[in-house]
């Protein structure tokens, strides 16, 4: 009968309890089980989350019943599996009880973990246990707790199961078991202090000198030691407290400053030791214990004949506890110690494999080729440091930075590295975004200038560069040669300088580089694009489009042309997409003239749209919308959004008395916003069909009033640049501009048709005279405006009055023509668009105007 | 829910409403804030300065949101007027009455710095849009743009000919507000003063924008988020609307670029600020009333009231329930009141470190919970098939052992059995033989 008692689909309830019986009648109740079927049996499970027992409400009971009998017999068999004493067996029971630990009903989880963890601890602290049981073990129970950590009504029960783990943990790092174990065994350690730190609380020293010992023994692999670094800065969480975190924090500080000791040692003044050194203890206060115990780095460092090697290794790791102390979050508010930690990363910054003058005579070639082999390592990772300082404080870092952009501005003057390079664009690039535009108006000079130099392709034709590779590379080596040999005869004197600081022309830049220093500049586009720009702006937008079209020039992805670069398809894809992200910053960063580069960047954008399916086609489409806004500049118009009953306070309206408060609309946008017919607000509409006979009547009016009195043209001319009231929303030059230069937009010709003559007449005429005239007429006006203000300041008169006073001369006609100008922000644009090529010239222009000189008397 | 809080300059303490149902939360007591000095300090808690008019020395107070009595004093050096502080709530910026700006820390109540900015006292302060420019306004008419960056750097302080990043000094009068627009480094600021005008100015170039003439002196400013227009709340108890994007004419029956107002009441308008949805305004007035504004049909939805005396500061601020009724927390973790600030810097304790909570906000959910057993199965499976490693081969070693062991166990089995059977037959075969042996004999 059951044959044929068919379910209805795969979505059917009933399948899971069937599909999970089948599951564990035919592949688990094997005698023999086979690695790759654990796999399968694993996926099957996932897939069809045949553990869960999660049911709509409307569920069947009948279903619910047979799915929660068939997982109990599933949960029966794995136990067993998992006493089983063959190893094979017991090594796949527990790995699918750690599954089912993940993969269950919270219900069933809280229900039974007290039972799977006894079973777990068993395999852990057996000792003759097979070592894959064991790390099988160590995984479970680690998933075991993680899922734990999430219920907090057995917070209790979880910290005195953790506790059990603790003491076998340690015995097996001191026991020296293989790496696959401590590896396991350190993510189980991890796992506690995340979630049971209290647990570890009696072991807090133990366990503090385990990882320490083991840390600086540096026989690990570096993915144990990252393990083991987080754990040592996971450690104070056991306490919980301020003053714990900040202890760990001034050991680790103090260690690393040792181990750094004896590190740099010949290659670094004492005096900036000793500043750090002061820092981290002020004089007065009594040292901390050292970290670890009795093992103390001092002793570590004697004892063994370590390594220059090892050694780095330890501070890397140190390093790295650092990092993650400042990173991860902690229960209380805890004091960054933020100078320290700058000392210190600018202790080892500071080092660049020179000589100081004064240790020449006791340092051996040997120590400084020692500390040049192994300094990239060390100065990556205090960057990596430098890095999380920035992130950890936030906002909070604002008092500390200047020292912090000293630091960074001073280290790219002599690090030529790429990898480190690429770090230090990074936190620049950290710290411009969360700085904001404040950081970027003293910095933007160094970042463009370092950008520009990194950015340098070898050649813009890209063909050509790999015939030209092999020679520069041959150039630079015999450049280097030459150095050597020279280097023999003088002795160290010159070797030094050849250190750290490789000339930026021998270094190929990486496409990391390349790519870390364009998001640099789009950073600084992005936040201080328009903040007193004049001295950068042009050079990073000329920048921008040359590395875009030289990224997309090296063939789009789909053109199926060899890659000039070594790189991978992907990571030149990457490349190019930063480019183009680039490029769209510095098309819509602000910047107070129009982009010269709108329309190569609107073409290289439409063809990046044509990789179909790529990023790149993604960002490029998502580009032309953006662009699109600025190219039809919108003003955002109170419209009425379409709120149910037209107001949010609708619900709890009160009626404060009808009709008095209602201002009629006197104006018309606010008309064309509601009242109107209009459901949807057309900006483009509004905007265009603005020129209506109307303005055209005023601006015959500007032109009569001009051919009949050109001394009154030119005194209200002033009197405009004078006048506040005349400045428009625009960017000024562009008015200035436009007036000066006397060429009337050609858009506006349905205008200028019937007036053309006279207007071209005025302003040639104007040209000669204007100087004098508005000279003359400046003068007056200029006093005429301090007897207005000095009324405005001493009687608060009406505004009508001011205005009165203020514009005898001020035609209303020429005003109107002015501001109409500034109304029609559309043509205005296409005027300048036409006068593209002149645009390079536009400051001078400006600096020209005799307004603005009359201005500025 | 959002609230929006006032304060009073002469009695009454601080109001609080939500805004959606109208009704009246916790009233703080014992606040007399002068205009521009009531903020929510990272919405964890709130501060007002303090300054009675009888004494020349003011104060800074905290309220915690669940607790009617200030939580916190403080007594600067001088009496302080405008307070500003950022969205994370790390800063807290005042402005005094000679001039000075001085920048608290607030978890520490430490002075990071105090310097000369006007040289008459400073009547309002704002911050830019990313909150890395500090804008304030003074008695003298003069209003500045700061790096609050360059403001920490002394070295590139000294080098530099002024501090400040721009200066406008068009205003003749002093200065009543400063507002400042987004659009990050080409953002507009606003400022209004006793001049009777508003100007607009560009945070790139420093050149003035617009200046807008009112018939009134204009004592609060607020921008439409669209900067469709702004709102200049005057003396004459008008707020008016002056264009900014807005497509019209230039000049109304009200005054250039000014498209219209909105009025209530002859006293005068005090404060302004938006809600967040970006079109209900909210206005304080001399009247001691609250009124809010629907911008697009320009009526009053709401009205509260205050106190007898005139509303001088309006804060409109989302909070949460909880907060309203016990202490305040980030995640999972307590916030407890700060200590009071530093009257002086005290250049004795350099400043070695910050207070700071570590790591993101959310700590509560513990994001990227991932599960090692899998990526253990499978890399122990790998091993397995692949038989390269000792574990491994430990392991089959292990299983063949016990194969072995069971196979020797049925060695055994077969043996005893084929033993059994043996006897058997051997005494079947004797006896048979036997049996046939008895039968011949017996035959």
């Amino acid at each position: 009968m059951a044959a044929f008692d068919h379910c209805r689909d795969l979505n059917d309830l009933a399948l899971k309890p069937r599909l999970l019986r089948t599951l564990l009648k035919e592949q688990l109740l094997d005698d023999t089980l086979h690695p790759s079927q654990l796999s399968s049996i694993v996926s099957v499970l996932k897939i069809h989350k045949l553990l869960t027992e999660e049911f709509p409400p409307s569920a069947d009971l009948k279903h619910l019943s047979g799915w929660k009998s068939s997982v109990d017999a599933w949960v029966d068999r794995i136990l067993m599996l998992s006493r089983s004493n063959s190893p094979d067996k017991c090594w796949a029971g527990v790995c699918l009880l750690g599954m089912t630990c993940t993969e269950c009903s919270s219900a069933r989880f809280l229900a039974s973990y007290s039972d799977w963890f006894s079973v777990l601890l068993s395999h852990i602290q057996a000792s003759g246990a097979s070592q894959f049981v064991r790390v099988a073990s160590f995984a479970a129970v680690s998933d075991l707790l993680t899922r734990l950590g999430g219920f907090s009504n057995v917070k209790k029960d979880g910290t005195s199961h953790a506790g059990k783990l603790v003491h076998p943990i340690l015995k097996m790092f001191n026991e020296d078991a293989t790496q696959a174990v401590l590896d396991v065994a350190a993510h189980l350690l991890l796992t506690i202090l995340n979630n049971f730190p209290s647990s570890v609380l009696r072991h807090h020293d133990n366990v503090e000198g385990v990882i320490l010992s083991k840390i600086m023994s540096a026989n690990c692999s570096s993915n144990l030691l990252k393990k083991l670094s987080c754990c040592l800065a996971s450690l104070p969480k056991s306490r919980g407290d301020e003053d714990s975190w900040s202890l760990m924090m001034q050991k680790v500080l103090l260690s690393l400053s040792s181990l750094l000791n004896s590190t740099l040692e010949g290659l670094e003044e004492e005096t900036r030791r000793v500043e750090v050194a002061t820092l981290l203890v002020p004089p007065g206060t009594n040292p901390p214990p050292s970290l670890g115990g009795i093992f103390t780095t001092e002793e570590a460092l004697k004892n063994g004949e370590r390594s220059q090697k090892s050694l780095i290794s330890s501070i890397s790791s140190l390093m790295q506890c650092c990092c993650t102390m400042l990173t991860d979050s902690y229960p209380v508010q805890v004091t960054i110690p933020v100078r320290p930690l700058l000392a210190l990363i600018r202790r080892v910054l500071m080092v660049n494999g020179s000589l100081p003058e004064t240790l020449q005579p006791f340092t051996t070639t040997m120590q400084q080729e020692f500390v040049c082999l192994q300094l990239p390592v060390l100065h990556l990772s205090v960057l990596e440091v430098l890095g999380t300082v920035v992130k950890g404080c936030r906002s909070q870092l604002l008092p500390h930075a200047a020292d912090v952009v000293w630091l960074l501005m001073k280290y790219f003057k002599t690090c030529w590295l790429p990898e480190l390079r690429t770090k230090v664009y990074s936190i620049i690039r950290g710290l411009l975004i969360s700085m904001g535009a404040g950081i970027a108006l003293y910095i933007s000079e160094e970042v463009v200038d370092n950008g520009t130099v990194d950015l340098k392709f070898g050649d813009s034709n890209h063909d050509g560069t790999s015939s030209d590779e092999p020679s520069c590379v041959d150039v630079s080596l015999q450049h280097r040669r030459k150095k050597r040999k020279h280097g023999a005869a003088t002795g160290l004197l010159v070797e030094q300088q050849a250190s750290l600081s490789l000339e930026p022309k021998e270094c190929q830049a990486s496409i990391a580089l390349k790519r870390a220093a364009i998001e640099t500049l789009e950073a600084l586009l992005v936040v201080g694009g328009a903040l007193r720009c004049d001295a950068w702006r042009r050079r990073i937008d000329d920048l921008m489009i040359e590395v875009a079209t030289n990224a997309c020039s090296g063939g789009w992805t789909h053109d199926d042309k060899l890659f000039h670069c070594k790189e991978t398809r992907g990571a030149w894809e990457g490349f190019q997409l930063v480019a183009l992200r680039a490029l769209l910053a510095s098309l819509l960063s602000p910047a107070g003239y129009r982009s010269p580069y709108l329309s190569k960047g609107l073409e290289l954008f439409h063809k990046g749209k044509q990789n179909t399916g790529t990023k790149v086609a993604e960002f490029c489409a998502q580009a032309l919308l953006a662009l699109e806004v600025l190219v039809h500049p919108r003003a955002l118009s109170l419209i009425d959004m379409s709120l149910p009953n037209g107001s949010c306070y609708s619900s709890g309206m009160i009626d404060f008395g009808g009709p008095k408060h209602k201002v009629p609309h006197k104006d018309s946008t606010l008309s064309t916003g509601h009242g109107n017919s209009h459901d949807v607000y057309d900006f483009l509409n509004d905007i265009y069909m603005e020129d209506d006979p109307g303005s055209e009547v005023l601006a015959g009016e500007v032109c009569k009033d001009v051919q009949f009195d050109e001394n009154l043209q030119d005194v209200s001319r002033d009197q405009n640049d004078e006048d506040p009231n005349a400045v428009s929303g625009l960017p000024d030059e562009m008015v200035s501009k436009e007036r000066n230069e006397g060429s009337e937009p050609t858009n506006f010709d349905k205008r200028i048709k019937s007036k053309d003559s006279v207007m071209m007449d005025v302003q040639q005429h104007e040209e000669p005279m204007s100087n004098t005239l508005s000279a003359k007429k400046g003068i007056e006006e200029n006093i005429l405006n301090e007897c207005a203000s000095d009324m405005l300041s001493l009687t608060p008169v009406s505004g009508q009055s001011i205005s009165a006073a203020k514009g005898i001369a001020s035609t209303t006609g020429v005003d109107a023509d002015v501001t109409t100008h500034a109304d029609n922000k559309t043509w205005m644009n296409s005027t300048i668009q036409q006068d593209d090529e002149s645009s390079d010239l536009f400051p001078d222009i400006v600096d020209g105007d005799p307004d603005t000189d009359s201005d500025s008397e | 829910m959002e609230v929006v809080m006032a304060s009073s300059s002469t009695d009454g303490g601080v109001g609080c409403w939500d805004l959606q149902t109208g009704v009246e939360q916790l009233r703080y007591k014992s606040c007399l804030s002068p205009p521009h000095g009531l903020v929510s300090v990272g919405g964890r808690f709130f501060a007002s300065a303090q300054l009675r008019q009888s004494s020349t020395f003011g104060s800074i107070l905290y309220w915690s949101w669940h607790k009617p009595q200030p939580e916190v004093k403080s007594f600067p050096a001088e009496p302080i007027k405008p307070l500003v502080s950022n969205r994370e709530g790390t800063y807290l910026i005042g402005g005094g009455a000679s001039g000075d700006v001085i920048v608290w820390e607030v978890f520490t109540g430490r002075l990071l710095k105090k310097w000369h900015a006007h040289y008459g006292a400073v009547t309002c302060l704002a911050l830019s849009d990313d909150e890395s420019l500090l804008i304030s306004g003074a008695e003298d008419g003069g209003v500045r743009v700061w790096s609050l960056f360059m403001m920490f750097d002394d070295a590139r302080r000294k080098e530099a000919r002024h501090d400040y990043v721009h200066s406008f000094r068009d205003h003749t009068l002093r200065v009543t507000d400063v507002k400042s627009g987004h659009g990050g480094s080409n953002a507009i600021i606003i400022s209004a003063s006793e001049d009777q005008t508003c100007k607009v100015w560009s945070l790139a170039t420093g050149r003035l924008l617009r200046n807008i003439v009112f018939s009134s002196v204009i004592d609060a400013i607020a921008i439409d988020v669209g900067e469709y227009a702004f709102y200049a709340g005057g003396r004459d108890g008008k707020i008016y609307i002056a264009e900014l994007n807005a497509l019209t004419r230039c000049s109304t029956d009200y005054g250039k670029h000014i498209l219209g107002f909105l009025t209530d009441s002859s006293r005068a308008v005090t404060s302004l600020a938006f809600c967040a949805d970006g079109i209900s305004l909210v206005s304080g007035s001399e009247d001691g009333k609250i009124r809010i504004w629907d911008t697009r049909t320009r009526n009053i939805v709401r009205m509260f009231r205050h106190a007898k005396g005139p509303v001088t500061n309006i804060l409109v601020t989302r909070l949460s329930e909880s907060i309203l009724k016990s202490q305040a927390t980030v995640g999972r973790r307590t916030l407890f009141m700060p200590p009071s600030l530093e009257k002086y810097a005290n250049s004795s304790e350099e400043l070695v470190g910050i207070k700071a909570f570590l790591g993101s906000d959310n700590s509560s959910n513990p994001v990227g919970v991932s599960y090692l057993t899998e990526q253990v199965l499978n890399k122990q499976i790998q091993e397995i098939q692949e038989q390269g490693s000792a574990t491994a081969a430990e392991m089959e070693v292990e299983r063949l052992k016990q194969e072995n062991k069971r196979a020797m166990q049925m060695v055994q089995q077969w043996k005893n059995m084929y033993d059994n059977l043996h006897q058997f037959c051997v005494n079947e075969l004797v006896d048979d033989s036997q049996a046939k042996l008895s039968n011949i004999r017996s035959s």
